[in-house]
């Protein structure tokens, strides 16, 4: 069994961002992490694995900077490392295209991301991918295993939870789910270290990059929020009730 | 405003200090970890903090609370111990630097005595101790075991699979182990039989790991008299079940159900460290192997003492920053009192308390401390795989700077370490004291730290009587040659000069303080003993000011990032508000010992 797990670096959730000239100064960023939903991917990608002796093959596309998240992520145990530049990428099709690429290049046969990347919160990647395999894509998974043939995942619904089966390629897009996530061990840091990260381009993969549908118009930061009011003694409190009655309505 | 401790391990100082201040990647690479690299640094230093805060810190107050059960000779350790031990087994971080043909991970000396160490007795001092001491017994038995020995006992030492313990004291012989009575009688198949009784056996007993292997300090019938006479002794509390007098080869690693005549009659009750065992072990004609030559038990022993002086020193940074951490959350919460120069937040019932200078000056002395402390333990890190350099020149300077910095390590150290964790519950006022904060257990922890391995009296003789003379006073002199160096580079850089002024002065005074001692102390040795702990404390002062002006002079170049700009206003908080104590302890050792030897017994 081929495992892909589509992984994406994202500025670390507690790291200070700082926005120049409209966009967010990547120099500025202290800290780059997995983004945590693809956390749970590999988490349940590894356990899948384990379970059924297969090969774990962590793809990710992004700057040079990203690789260090893939050597992570052979800590823990994945077994094949790509790292696919983001050269030339104009938009998440791009990057659908390029994955869905590594994907059929090494034969996967279950693909799992995260419901969305922490920095972006897009959440195409996993459906694009999918659109462009003609795979069944599951979304908001906590889990799956794979039993007699089939995929077998749990996902919210409506009134509770509902237990999915698909068969054939298939791509889960996770959730945060309830399983606790493995840390690396001193052997697992030791073997990632030595590990090699195959990188891949456009070029490589046959992927053409030339031409885009999609464009940006324009960007409107938030408006700024007006200024609150403030009042201070005893003597203003008839003015607060009112205020807060009339104007707020929370009283 | 009730917390959990709260624990996040200074991973950014360590890269700090390795990667810009003394440039440890290079070092080590040419020693021949030619694929230990910055990142892989990273990866281990990140992984090691999260593992102890994830599973050894969440049981630190559980096992103050609960402790050990000694009951009819065995001890029972809390169960989440058991399962938080073996999860760190299982996960290799027990055995980073032991050889990897024992399964070890190969990595610099200097990851598992200063960043291990540091991590591993801030979340949990307790536990800590017992992997600390294993690969203590690993060294030594790795380094001078006979070749069967080392093959049967080595991977299972290295791996934390089986513990180690050091078995030095006896009821009449502490610091004075001349006077040991343990005897060890040669047997026709080379093992011997060991009968003696030991105290204050750290992990003596324990139920967390299937054998304990005992290093034990005895004597053999005709031994001289002394400390000449003393061997060094393997005893395991359980004897292979295979093994007959042919040796060791071949033998598997199935264990007897009895023991070795290994017996644990006692358990003390302590003040702090409720879940680290201090046991009075029995031996009776118990069956071991001699490490190394025979009469040869001192130096040996002293070997694995020095890295457990370098652990223990570790121990005071470790829980004092710990003990730091905690109070500084809190301080940041508590409102009491206004700022005496006018209110800060009119708003608020009241100020929060880092407006007052005095609740300032003792967070302060902590984080300054703390971080210079850090600082000097990482370079004795990289200087103990220095010391294993095939350099001659290399080995023999790194060698010398180990041996003189060992003492001060250990003593300035878990001084300052309980100074501050004192400081830290002063900060918190009446909840520092109490127990739900956490802060007055890292109080009572770090107590014995001052006392294990050679009480800091006894370090302090060792730096004044021993270490500055030996090796015909070398050892001073590779360090005062790259200090002085230092102070010459810097005497024209302006931005420099409140750093490096003041660290010549001290170098100064170190260098005619050390001269004072040796002239005084050959003609009365109660001078030089009179005056060891403050000279001892004087000789911290001074590298700690090193260290500082060091890590000045990288924050410098790196000005407005507010990492670097604190670093800046680290070094002058210590050299405005820390350092100036050298004053004084010159003024004490200069007094002498009359004040002290003169005074009445009768009156006291």
């Amino acid at each position: 069994m081929n495992i892909a797990v589509l992984l994406k670096q994202v500025p670390d959730t507690t790291a200070k961002i700082i926005i120049s000239e409209g966009k967010v100064d990547e120099n500025s960023v202290s800290k780059w992490s997995m983004s945590p939903y693809d956390e749970y991917a590999l988490e349940s990608g590894l356990q899948m694995k384990d379970a059924n002796n297969g090969l774990l093959i962590a793809i990710t596309c992004g700057p040079d900077r990203s690789k260090k998240m893939l050597t992570d992520a052979a800590a823990v145990g994945a077994d094949t490392l790509i790292h696919i530049s983001d050269e030339g990428v104009k938009d998440s099709t791009h990057t659908q295209q390029l994955l869905a690429a590594v994907i059929k290049k090494f034969d996967a046969n279950v693909i799992l991301c995260g419901k969305q990347a922490a920095d972006t919160n897009g959440g195409s990647t996993g459906p694009g991918v999918a659109e462009i395999l003609d795979a069944a894509c599951v979304t908001l998974v906590s889990e799956v295993s794979f039993t007699d043939g089939k995929y077998i995942t749990m996902r919210p619904s409506n009134n509770g939870t509902e237990k999915v089966s698909v068969d054939g390629i298939s791509v889960f897009a996770f959730d945060k789910g309830t399983t606790e996530l493995r840390r690396p061990n001193v052997r697992g840091i030791m073997m990632a270290k030595k590990k090699a990260i195959e990188s891949m381009t456009s070029t490589d993969l046959g992927v053409d990059l030339s031409s885009s549908n999609v464009t940006l118009d324009s960007q409107t930061p938030p408006p700024e929020k007006a200024a609150g009011q403030k009042f201070d003694g005893a003597e203003h409190v008839p003015t607060v009730v009112s205020k807060l009655r009339n104007e707020a309505n929370v009283i | 405003m009730k917390k959990m401790v709260e624990y996040n391990a200074p991973k950014r100082d360590y890269d700090f200090l390795l990667n810009e201040v003394l440039d440890a990647i290079p070092i080590v690479q040419n020693l021949g970890y030619s694929e230990f690299d910055k990142e892989f640094l990273s990866m281990l230093t990140e992984g090691w903090a999260e593992h102890v805060k994830e599973v050894w810190l969440p049981i630190n107050q559980l096992g103050d609370r609960e402790g050990l059960k000694f009951n009819n000779g065995e001890i029972k350790m809390p169960e989440e111990f058991k399962i938080a031990y073996k999860e760190s087994v299982d996960a290799g971080w027990l055995s980073t630097s032991c050889k990897t043909e024992h399964g070890g991970m190969g990595v610099p000396i200097f990851f598992q005595t200063v960043i291990w160490a540091e991590f591993g007795t801030s979340a949990n001092m307790a536990l800590s101790v017992l992997p600390a001491l294993s690969v203590g017994v690993y060294e030594v038995l790795a380094e001078h075991g006979e070749k069967e020995l080392v093959d049967y006992f080595a991977t299972n030492m290295a791996s934390g699979k089986w513990s180690g313990t050091m078995c030095l004291t006896e009821p009449h012989a502490g610091t004075d182990l001349g006077m040991i009575t343990t005897k060890a009688v040669p047997q026709e198949d080379g093992t011997y039989l060991v009968t003696g009784t030991k105290i204050f056996i750290t992990y003596g007993e324990h139920d967390m790991t299937e054998n304990i292997v005992h290093l034990v300090l005895a004597k053999t019938p005709d031994a001289p008299e002394g400390t000449r006479g003393i061997s060094l002794f393997l005893v395991p509390k359980y004897m292979p079940s295979e093994w007959k007098s042919e040796g060791l080869s071949g033998v598997s690693e199935e264990l007897n159900t009895q023991h070795n005549g290994v017996t644990c009659s006692g358990s003390e009750e302590k003040m702090g460290v409720h879940a680290s065992p201090t046991c009075v072990m029995n031996f009776e004609q118990s069956r071991g192997w001699r490490v190394g030559d025979l009469y040869n038990g001192m130096p040996l022993m002293f070997e694995m003492m020095n890295r457990e002086r370098l652990a223990t020193g570790m121990m005071g940074i470790g829980l004092a920053e710990i003990a730091y951490q905690n109070a500084l959350s809190w301080s940041k919460e508590r409102r009491q009192g206004r700022d005496i120069n006018g209110m800060q937040e009119p708003n608020e019932v009241a100020d929060n308390i880092l407006v007052h200078p005095d609740v300032r000056r003792m967070l302060l002395e902590a984080k300054v401390n703390n971080e210079g402390c850090r600082a000097l333990a990482a370079w004795t890190g990289i200087l103990l795989d220095q010391s294993h350099s095939n350099d001659k020149e290399e080995a023999e300077m790194a060698t010398a700077l180990v041996a003189l910095f060992t003492p001060i390590v250990k003593a300035h150290f878990t001084d300052l370490g309980c100074e501050t964790a004192s400081t830290c519950m002063q900060v918190m006022g009446g909840a520092g004291y109490c127990t739900e904060y956490g802060v007055e257990q890292f109080y009572r922890d770090v107590r014995i730290s001052k006392i294990w391995e050679g009480t800091n009296g006894i370090q302090a003789l060792d730096l004044a009587g021993r270490k500055v003379t030996e090796n015909l006073g070398k050892n001073l002199r590779h360090l005062l040659w790259p200090m002085t160096d230092f102070i010459n580079e810097n005497k024209n850089i302006p931005e420099m000069s409140e750093f490096n002024k003041p660290l010549h002065q001290g170098v100064r005074g170190l260098q005619q303080l050390t001269l004072l001692m040796i002239a005084e102390g050959q003609a009365n040795p109660h001078f030089l003993a009179a005056g060891a702990t403050d000279y001892c404390r004087y000789f911290g002062n001074v590298l700690l000011a090193y260290m500082w002006a060091k890590m000045a002079k990288v924050s410098l170049t790196k000005k407005g990032e507010p990492f670097y700009d604190a670093k800046i206003a680290s070094a002058r908080f210590f050299f405005k508000k820390i350092f100036p104590e050298t004053v004084g302890l010159a003024a004490k050792v200069q007094a002498g010992h009359k004040s002290l030897m003169d005074y009445p017994v009768e009156m006291m």
